[in-house]
């Protein structure tokens, strides 16, 4: 079955305008690829509808906030490029039931919990989404970490146990890994060895993501270069 | 050029006109000096510094940009202090995903404003209010909308432009290109406000959006 003309013009036009749901908008980002036609499309809507931002009012944002970005960034590893990592294709092996689960927090602990300056979406907003949910897992050398996730948010964050502290050369870092086995960056972390931690992960959460944890070189890496201590999926 | 009309509100640009002005009269004369072609660097340009890990150049992105990213994030989120929220996520995404941003998919104002225009929209979404927003407030909201949009053009002669094209647009496509992109209406919650099928949402929308872009002279 083919498209027709107008089929990818209205696709390209509602994507441009902001019309799509979430997985709509994943669609046509795929297809994006694959035909020359809608991406042509895309750039021209993508265009037209900037002339429709610029046409807004402009609003100054505070200075704290300035602050406040160009702080987190000298803290958040550029790692968005995405790659394929055979050992992610099947991270069922790495993972414990939910029968097994351990419930680190409950109820008022949640208030408790510390949180990173520079995380726009805090922990609090993800489990009070009414679609939140979590699992957990013990980590290989000693740990335990829960992931709790929106769907609706599309935002995922880990509280962590007794995870072991590393090497100063050394970063715990988490990634989003799709159906594919593709994995995206979602930040790093330095474990503090007994507390219980939350982290927010940086990016979105896609709806059957998976979210593993690797250790890299300080910093960060663009690709994971280790095999995940933990990858806990948030589809069963 | 004999009529142009520049109201009290426009004083910051017409002194931005007149110290451009002066500066290409500089030019005439004597070389810039180093710091000034840094500030000229396109948007483009910068991104891919900003890509390759440069700080600084995500500050100048920052400067650049920022009363444009929060002037469309409050638009569509109102909410003063969610807006400055979902601004702080818009920039990290930029930081972060810098290396993404490809100019022959578009220009860099145009991925910025996408990648904002699309967090602005998954927050209003994400909340539970924006579900109950009934046909009342949807009307309510898009004739603000355009009545602002109206304003805003009569003092800016780059927006000029975008209220003409507007006009050329029929009121249905208008209503369909306004609630879409200054509402953060979905075709679902389009077709339930306006009380007509989606096939109908999605036929207005593309029809105003290739009137617009036609208008606009945006070109592949």
């Amino acid at each position: 079955m083919t498209e027709t003309r107008d089929d990818v013009t209205t696709r390209a036009a509602s994507y441009a305008a902001g019309a799509l749901t979430a997985a709509e908008r994943r669609e046509v980002e795929a297809d994006l690829r694959r035909s020359p036609r809608l991406a042509a499309e895309v750039r021209e809507f993508g265009e037209t509808a900037a002339m429709l931002g610029l046409a807004t009012e402009q609003v100054a944002p505070p200075t704290s906030l300035r602050d406040s970005i160009l702080g987190a960034v000298n803290e958040l590893p550029q790692t968005s490029n995405i790659v394929r990592g055979p050992w992610f294709a099947r991270p069922a092996a790495a993972l414990i039931g939910a029968a097994a689960a351990v419930v680190l927090v409950v109820g008022g602990g949640v208030a408790a919990l510390t949180f990173s300056p520079h995380e726009a979406s805090g922990v609090d907003r993800i489990v009070a989404a009414a679609d939140s949910e979590r699992a957990s897992a013990d980590v290989d050398g000693g740990g335990t970490v829960t992931l709790v996730w929106s769907d609706s948010l599309e935002r995922a964050a880990i509280l962590v146990s007794h995870l072991s502290s590393l090497p100063s050369d050394r970063t715990y870092q988490m990634w989003f890994i799709n159906s594919q086995g593709e994995a995206a960056s979602a930040g790093t972390f330095a474990a503090s060895g007994s507390d219980v931690q939350s982290i927010v992960l940086a990016g979105n959460l896609a709806r059957g993501d998976s979210v593993g944890i690797t250790v890299e070189p300080s910093g960060g890496s663009a690709a994971p270069s280790t095999t995940p201590i933990v990858v806990i999926p948030t589809e069963a | 050029m004999s009529s142009v009309v520049i109201s009290l509100s426009d004083a910051g640009g017409e002194r931005r006109r007149l110290r451009a002005e002066a500066r290409r009269d500089a030019r005439l004369t004597i070389v810039p000096p180093a710091t000034e072609s840094t500030q000229e660097l396109s948007i483009e340009n910068l991104l891919m510094e900003v890509a390759a890990g440069d700080r600084t150049a995500f500050a100048e992105v920052y400067d650049r940009i920022s009363n444009r990213v929060m002037g469309l994030v409050t638009r569509l989120l109102r909410d003063r202090a969610q807006s400055e929220e979902v601004t702080q996520e818009i920039f990290l995404e930029i930081w972060q995903s810098a290396g993404k941003f490809d100019l022959t998919r578009g220009s860099g104002i145009s991925w910025v404003l996408t990648i904002a225009h699309r967090r602005a929209v998954d927050r209003i979404r994400a909340s539970q209010k924006s579900h109950e927003r009934d046909l009342k407030i949807g009307i309510r909201d898009m004739e603000r909308d355009f009545d602002s949009v109206s304003e805003l053009v009569e003092i800016r002669i780059e927006n000029e432009r975008v209220k003409r094209s507007m006009s050329r647009l029929t009121a249905l496509q208008r209503e369909a290109v306004i609630l879409a992109y200054y509402g953060g209406y979905s075709h679902n919650e389009m077709a339930s406000i306006l009380g007509i099928p989606l096939g109908t949402v999605k036929t207005r929308l593309r029809d105003g959006m290739i009137r617009l872009r036609d208008e606009l002279g945006v070109n592949s």
